[in-house]
C-alpha cells in the first residue's frame, strides 16, 4: 500500500491529535448550536419584525394597537407629541369622574394627515370616540415631505414586514428579541433614566391612558407641590430673535385638507381644536400669530366652527419645559390640563360630574 | 486584542494549530511568545517595546539577583527592579492623578500653581504586568524560585496571552515551571477548555455586557432617583463579578488548549459570609499578592493590633489605588481595609458558627461589598456627589421595575449554577450524559451568541 505510510506519519503527527480530541469534543456542540439557530431561525422568519426600533416607532404602533382595542371613548384626543407629554390624561379624569377619555396622540411627524389615517382606522372598526380634539403646537406648521412616510406607515397597515434576515443572524435576532423581554436595552438619553426600556415606556402609556411624560427635567421634583413651589419669581423670557417664527407652510395645510376630508365621515360639531403653547423665548412674532389667529386658520380649513378652538394657553414660562418648545414635563403636564379641563367643562365638552 | 473579537477567535486557533503541529517543546514556547506579541501590539504596536522592556528589566534583575551573595546587592537590585516598575506605573497611570490632586490642595491652600499634565495613552493591563514582575523578582530574591535563564521562555511567561491584559498575575512557581516541562494536551484537556470557554463568554457577554448598558444609563451625575442609585450599584456589582470572573474563565480555558493550567482567580466570591472569606474568594491572584509582596512585608499580623490594622488599610488603600488613578478606587480601598479591620476585632479572625450568624455575616458581607463597589464605579467626585444627592428621592419610577427584572433574569441562574458548581465540583457538567450537557452547551452558546451582536465588548479590567 503505497498510501500507508503517509497515512501512519499523518496519524502520528502531535497536530492530527490535537485536532481530532477538538472536534471530537467541540464538534457536537457547534453541530447543536447550529441546529438550535436553525428552529430558531425558521420561527423568526414565521413571524413579522417591526418596521424600526425607534422610540417614535414605539409611541405610533402602540397608539395605533391602543385605538384598535380601547371601546369607544367619550373623549379621544389625536394629536402630536406635545399632546402625548403635555396632557395629562388621568388629570381629566379626576375632573370628569365617570367619562371615558384617551389620548391617542403620537408624534408631529405623523401630521394632521396621519392624525386622519389614525381616525379612519377608529372609524373603521366602529371605535370612533364620541367627541374629537385635535391638537397641534405651532412648531408643527412648517412640515416637512419627508414625515409623510409616517402617514404612510399608517396607512398601509405597513408596522411589521418579513424579515430580510436569513440563516444564522434570523435565530440570533429572535433569541436577542426573546432575551430583551426580561433584560431591556436602554432607550436614549433621560428616557432611560426614567423609563428604562421600550416595555416600560409602552406600558406607561397605557397605564396613563396615552399620555407619557417627557423625562428630560424636573425628574428630581418628587411632586407637584415642591414645584409649584419653585414657580416664584419665574417671568416669561423675550422671545430670542435668532429663533424662525412659527409659519404653516403648503405641506401642512396640504395635510389639513386630508384631515378635513376624513373629519366628513364625522360629526365636525363635535371636533374641537387645541394648539398647545409654547416656550416664551421661541414666540417669535407674538402668540396672536402663532396661537390665536393659525387656530383660527386650522379651525376654518378643517371646516370646524372657530368657537371650537378651545381658550387654552398660548405660552408657558421656560422652566415648565421638559425639552424643546413644546414638551411640557410632568409637572407642568398637570398644570397645563388642569386648565385644559377648565375650557372643556367651560364649553360644555364633557361634564363635570358625570360621564358624557 | 480583546477575547471578544474577531481578531482574537482567529488567533486561537492559528497559534493552535502552528502550536500542535510540533511537539518540540522550544518551539512551542517561541509560539506562544509570538502569539502573544501579536495579541498585545494589536491593541497598540507602539506600546510592544514597553512590556519587552519590562520583561528584560525583570529577567536581568533575576539573574544578577541568583548571582549575586552580598546581601546588599541583591537588595540593591530588588530595589532597582521594583523601583523601575512603579516608574513605569508612576508615569504612565498616576502622574496626572497626583499632579492633579497636588494642583487641587494647592488650589485650597490659596495657591495657583501652573502644573504640567501629560496627555497619556495607558498601555494595556499595565498594572497586572508590573505586579507579575515585581513577583517573579522578589520571589527569586526570597529563594522561592530560580532565576530563569532562557530568554524566549522568560519573555513567554511575562506575556503568555491569555492572562496578558488582565491577568490572573501568574507566579512564576505556577506559570513560568510550565514553560520548562513537555505539556501535552489531552481529552480532559478540551473538555474543561469547552466548558470553561462556554461559561466564561456567557458571563461576559450575556451577564456583564447586557448589564453595562443599563449600568452606564443609571450612573449618572445628573441621578435623580434614589433606588436608581441601589439598583444600579447592585447591577454593577453583578456586571464587574461576570466581566472579570467570565475573563478569568475564559484565560484559563484557551490556556488549556495550549496545555497550560492557570490558577482559580475567583472561587463564587458572594458566598462569602464573611469580608476575609471575600478576598479570599475575589480576584485571588491579586489579594495574595497583596498579602505575600505588601501586608505581610509591612509586618503583617505581627506587630501588634494597631500595626496590623494600619497594615491592613495601607495594603487595601494601595490595591484600591492600583484599580485606577482615582481617590474613589483609594475610598474603595480604605473601606474594604476598615472592614478587615473590623471583621479582625470582632470575630477573633473565626468563621460564623452557626446558620443565622452566617446568614447575617453574609447580609453584612456583601453590605460592605455593594457600598465598595458604588465607590468603585462613581469613578469621580462629580459623580459620586451626584449620586448620593439622589438619595433623598425615593420615587419608584419604571426604570427600577426593569432594572430588577433584569438583575433577577441574569443572577438567578448565575447564583443556581454556582451554587451546583460549588457542591458538585467545577466540572459537574462533563459528568453529565451527552444527550444532557450537548444541548445545555449549545444553548448557552447560541444565547451568547445572540446577545454579542449588540453589546458593548471591552472588558472593565482591561483599563487596570
Amino acid at each position: 500500500m503505497p498510501l500507508k505510510r503517509p497515512i501512519q506519519s499523518i496519524a502520528s503527527w502531535p497536530l492530527t491529535d490535537a485536532v481530532g480530541i477538538v472536534a471530537r469534543k467541540f464538534g457536537p456542540v457547534v453541530a447543536l448550536t447550529s441546529l438550535v439557530l436553525s428552529v430558531a431561525n425558521y420561527i423568526y422568519q414565521q413571524g413579522m419584525y417591526q418596521w424600526s426600533r425607534g422610540i417614535e416607532t414605539y409611541i405610533v404602533l402602540e397608539q395605533i394597537r391602543r385605538s384598535e382595542r380601547l371601546p369607544a371613548a367619550d373623549l379621544a384626543f389625536l394629536g402630536d407629541s406635545s399632546c402625548l407629554m403635555g396632557i395629562h390624561v388621568p388629570t381629566l379624569l379626576r375632573a370628569f369622574p365617570g367619562s371615558g377619555i384617551e389620548s391617542f396622540c403620537t408624534i408631529g411627524f405623523v401630521g394632521p394627515d396621519g392624525y386622519g389615517a389614525m381616525l379612519e382606522k377608529m372609524i373603521a372598526r366602529g371605535r370612533q370616540p364620541s367627541k374629537l380634539v385635535l391638537v397641534f403646537n405651532p412648531i408643527q406648521y412648517e412640515r416637512d415631505l419627508r414625515w409623510n412616510e409616517w402617514v404612510n406607515f399608517i396607512r398601509t397597515n405597513h408596522f411589521e414586514v418579513p424579515s430580510n434576515l436569513t440563516f444564522p443572524a434570523g435565530g440570533l435576532e429572535y433569541i436577542r428579541l426573546l432575551m430583551e423581554r426580561a433584560v431591556y436595552n436602554p432607550l436614549p438619553g433621560g428616557y432611560a433614566v426614567y423609563y428604562g426600556g421600550k416595555d416600560q415606556f409602552i406600558s406607561t402609556i397605557w397605564r396613563e391612558h396615552g399620555s407619557a411624560i417627557d423625562p428630560n427635567r424636573m425628574l428630581d421634583i418628587p411632586s407637584l407641590e415642591a414645584y409649584k413651589a419653585t414657580l416664584a419669581g419665574h417671568v416669561f423670557f423675550k422671545p430670542d430673535p435668532k429663533i424662525k417664527p412659527f409659519v404653516m407652510n403648503a405641506e401642512f395645510e396640504k395635510a389639513l385638507g386630508s384631515l378635513s376630508e376624513m373629519l366628513s365621515k364625522f360629526d365636525r360639531s363635535k371636533v374641537y381644536l387645541v394648539i398647545t403653547p409654547v416656550n416664551s423665548l421661541y414666540a417669535q412674532g407674538g402668540p396672536q400669530s402663532f396661537h390665536a389667529e393659525a387656530g383660527e386658520r386650522i379651525a376654518a380649513l378643517l371646516g370646524i366652527d372657530r368657537s371650537q378652538f378651545l381658550d387654552t394657553p398660548d405660552m408657558m414660562l421656560d422652566i415648565m419645559y421638559a425639552h424643546y418648545p413644546s414638551h411640557l414635563h410632568r409637572w407642568s403636564r398637570i398644570i397645563y390640563t388642569e386648565q385644559l379641563a377648565k375650557a372643556l367643562a367651560d364649553r360644555g365638552v364633557l361634564g363635570r360630574t358625570t360621564g358624557n | 486584542m480583546s477575547f471578544v473579537s474577531v481578531a482574537f477567535l482567529c488567533l486561537v486557533p492559528a497559534t493552535f494549530l502552528l502550536y500542535h503541529a510540533t511537539s518540540r517543546l522550544a518551539v512551542q514556547n517561541l509560539i506562544i511568545l509570538a502569539a502573544s506579541y501579536v495579541f498585545y501590539a494589536w491593541w497598540d504596536w507602539r506600546f510592544l517595546p514597553l512590556l519587552v522592556g519590562i520583561s528584560i528589566v525583570n529577567y536581568v534583575a533575576a539573574i544578577l539577583i541568583a548571582a549575586t551573595a552580598r546581601q546588599q546587592v541583591r537588595k540593591l537590585l530588588v530595589f532597582v527592579a521594583v523601583a523601575t516598575a512603579m516608574v513605569v506605573l508612576a508615569i504612565f497611570k498616576y502622574f496626572n492623578f497626583f499632579v492633579d490632586s497636588f494642583a487641587a490642595i494647592a488650589h485650597h491652600a490659596g495657591l495657583n500653581p501652573n502644573l504640567p499634565t501629560l496627555r497619556i495613552v495607558l498601555p494595556l493591563g499595565i498594572s497586572f504586568i508590573t505586579f507579575q514582575g515585581i513577583a517573579y523578582v522578589v520571589d527569586v530574591y526570597r529563594g522561592k524560585h530560580v532565576a530563569e535563564k532562557n530568554l524566549v521562555k522568560f519573555l513567554a511567561f511575562k506575556a503568555f496571552f491569555p492572562q496578558l491584559v488582565a491577568g490572573p498575575i501568574e507566579r512564576a512557581s505556577n506559570l513560568l515551571d510550565q514553560f520548562s516541562a513537555p505539556r501535552r494536551f489531552t481529552s480532559d484537556h478540551a473538555d474543561r477548555a469547552l466548558w470553561l470557554l462556554i461559561y466564561g463568554y456567557a458571563m461576559k457577554v450575556v451577564v456583564a455586557d447586557n448589564l453595562a448598558p443599563i449600568v452606564d444609563t443609571l450612573f449618572i451625575p445628573e441621578q435623580p432617583f434614589g433606588w436608581s442609585v441601589v439598583l444600579a450599584t447592585l447591577a454593577f456589582g453583578i456586571q464587574i463579578y461576570a466581566d472579570f470572573n467570565g475573563y478569568s474563565l475564559i484565560a484559563k480555558g484557551v490556556a488549556l488548549l495550549f496545555g497550560f493550567e492557570l490558577i482559580w482567580n475567583f472561587r463564587y466570591p458572594y458566598w462569602s459570609v464573611s469580608i476575609n472569606e471575600f478576598w479570599r474568594r475575589w480576584h485571588i491572584s491579586l489579594s495574595t499578592w497583596l498579602r505575600d509582596y505588601l501586608y505581610i512585608p509591612l509586618g503583617g499580623n505581627r506587630r501588634g493590633e494597631l500595626i496590623t490594622n494600619r497594615n491592613l488599610l495601607l495594603t487595601m488603600a494601595l490595591g484600591g489605588l492600583w484599580h485606577g488613578a482615582s481617590w474613589t478606587f483609594v475610598l474603595w480601598g480604605l473601606l474594604h481595609g476598615t472592614a478587615l479591620a473590623m471583621w479582625r476585632k470582632f470575630s477573633g479572625g473565626t468563621a460564623p458558627g452557626s446558620k443565622t450568624a452566617g446568614a447575617a455575616g453574609w447580609a453584612l458581607t456583601m453590605l460592605v461589598v455593594f457600598v465598595g463597589w458604588f465607590l468603585f464605579r462613581a469613578a469621580n467626585w462629580d459623580l459620586l456627589i451626584g449620586m448620593l444627592r439622589a438619595l433623598k428621592s425615593w420615587e419608584w419610577a419604571p426604570v427600577h421595575g426593569a432594572v430588577v427584572l433584569a438583575i433577577l433574569s441574569l443572577t438567578c441562574p448565575m447564583m443556581l449554577l454556582e451554587w451546583q458548581l460549588q457542591s458538585r465540583g467545577d466540572y459537574f457538567l462533563l459528568r453529565w450524559p451527552a444527550w444532557m450537557k450537548y444541548p445545555l452547551f449549545a444553548a448557552l452558546v447560541a444565547v451568547t451568541a445572540a446577545a454579542s451582536g449588540h453589546v458593548n465588548a471591552t472588558f472593565i479590567y482591561f483599563q487596570f
